[in-house]
């Protein structure tokens, strides 16, 4: 068989797979999701249709502005009824362009500008984000030439160095958010969060909120074990860790309940008996559950960067928030 | 935690030159930068069948290959800001198609997994009929690291060092690669014409 042969011989074979048209169907109905910013992202849960269980982490980044209204906030500055609205539809914006914050206060500040108006705060807030893109963006050139900022530094404003600059984002006052977790089971919780902080949480029958702090808490059912976590740009990060069943193995409840050691308990049953507890356990579910489980935990390191899944292959460029 | 330790910050789309764009063009690229709906839509379009094959190939499992397919795209729309306008998109993704698989296959090999298609409850009827079992029987005897440089060359056609961007390997290791798996598929394919000895065996090959 000679180099064309093996070609034809191999095109002809590949081109026996094709996707599905059902399966189209759903990826492009998960992309537009993810296009739309008023929408869920729920990328690794998309990720898992198929699977048995949830297996990884899900980073839920929700939010409740529809499009249309986070678009006709787009020109608000401050003061008008809709720039609260453009501030939060920014913290999920801001997931897919880093640059957002920065560019909507220079643009604000042009726009005030334009109509004879000063607004100061702007002029910090730019600053924070355009400190946070770094010192050679190009947006700092439109900051700097603006009158107004001279006017500012002649005062004897003091260099805008503050590493605290989500805590002070955080103050701005906004409308609580109301975030949409997706729980493993299929219910969804509702967690409330208003200025940075975690408020309130509505869990579906068969769960309960077993600690709750501003920033994080934990969901449990009978199966599984949720831990939430805000970030600081407002998306929600959920852990989630299947619980063994309690019925089968008491001590392996106690045990799976401390998500990041979860790994280590397992380890050896992964490598010495993996193979044989999936036979030895009757209930294929509870082995299933504890597996899986451990998994959810341990593809955490790749979900953090950007769900891309390789020693040489975390995606660069997928992580705008991470790169400021 | 041993996965821990595995991921390292090179990147996926910064490191290596861009191979030329194929399918996908300058525009389009802008396009999808910009965060256009219906670029992605004739990205998808363009690519998904191809990227499809590739990740069944790697993984012979029907619903894994369509979520690493998805899981391109969404990684995509995230990290469409830092795509560069010449960067090819269509390199970019099968990267992303494979650090995928290539992890499914690590985490199967830790822990033997049923295929969603032979799980009972869904997909039963949705399994792939392969048309050439003996090639497929020869294909499995090969690496999955094998398997994918000889698809990337012979059904999609791409020249060493475009294989070699996708794989995040050198032009000569490529070629390596792909003489050794060829050897190899001939030897199981044609035992009499390959092999001088007629009583070797067809199969085995250490």
């Amino acid at each position: 068989m000679n180099d064309e042969q093996l070609t034809q011989r191999l095109k002809a074979a590949s081109e026996a797979i094709e996707i599905s048209d059902d399966a189209q169907g759903r990826h492009l109905e998960a992309i537009s999701a993810a296009l739309s910013a008023g929408d869920v992202i729920p990328l690794s849960a998309a990720r898992s249709t198929r699977r048995r269980q949830v297996i990884a982490s899900i980073v839920a980044a929700a939010v409740i502005v529809p499009a249309g209204l986070a678009a006709a906030s787009e020109d608000a500055v401050p003061g008008d009824t809709l720039y609260g609205i453009k501030q939060l539809s920014e913290r999920v914006l801001v997931l897919f362009d880093s640059d957002i914050i920065a560019r909507h206060r220079v643009e604000e500040i042009e726009a005030l500008e334009d109509s004879g108006r000063t607004e100061p705060a702007l002029y910090d807030d730019a600053r924070e984000a355009l400190t946070e893109l770094g010192e050679d963006h190009p947006l700092w050139e439109r900051l700097s030439t603006s009158p107004a900022t001279l006017a500012d530094e002649d005062a004897g404003e003091p260099d805008p160095v503050d590493d605290d600059y989500r805590s002070d984002t955080e103050e701005v006052p906004i409308a609580p958010l109301r975030l949409v977790l997706d729980l493993p089971d299929g219910t969804e919780a509702t967690i409330i969060v208003e200025a940075g902080r975690i408020v309130d949480i509505t869990t579906p029958a068969g769960w309960d909120v077993s600690e709750k702090e501003d920033n994080e808490a934990t969901l449990e059912s009978r199966s599984y074990e949720v831990e939430i976590d805000l970030q600081p740009e407002g998306a929600l990060r959920a852990e989630v860790t299947a619980r063994a069943d309690t019925d089968d193995d008491p001590s392996a409840d106690d045990g799976g309940l401390a998500d990041s050691d979860i790994d280590e308990p397992d380890e050896p049953d992964d490598d010495e008996t993996g193979s044989t507890s999936p036979e030895d356990d009757p209930e294929g579910d509870s082995s299933d559950d504890t597996e899986d489980g451990a998994e959810a935990d341990s593809s955490e390191d790749s979900e953090d960067d950007s769900d891309s899944t390789d020693d040489d292959g975390d995606s660069s460029g997928d992580d705008p928030e991470d790169d400021s | 935690m041993r996965r821990a330790a595995a991921p390292q910050t090179t990147t996926l789309i910064e490191e290596s030159p861009a191979i030329a764009p194929r399918t996908t063009d300058h525009s389009l690229a802008l396009r999808i930068g910009s965060g256009e709906a219906m670029a992605f839509t004739e990205l998808y379009e363009l690519m998904a069948e191809r990227l499809f094959r590739f990740a069944y190939r790697m993984l012979h499992d029907k619903g894994a290959a369509e979520d690493a397919v998805q899981h391109a795209y969404l990684e995509l729309v995230r990290a469409r800001p830092k795509l560069e306008e010449d960067r090819s998109l269509e390199a970019w993704l099968f990267k992303s198609v494979r650090f995928t698989c290539l992890d499914e296959v690590r985490r199967r090999s830790r822990r033997p997994e049923i295929p969603s298609d032979q799980l009972p409850e869904e997909g039963t009827d949705d399994i792939i009929v392969l048309i050439d079992p003996e090639l497929e029987q020869a294909l499995s005897m090969l690496t999955p690291q094998q398997q994918e440089v000889l698809h990337l060359k012979h059904v999609e056609g791409y020249d060493g060092s475009e294989i070699a961007e996708i794989v995040g390997s050198n032009r000569a290791a490529v070629y390596a690669m792909a003489a050794r798996a060829e050897a190899r598929l001939r030897k199981t394919l044609e035992p009499v014409e390959s092999a001088t000895d007629p009583a070797s065996s067809p199969t085995r090959e250490s």
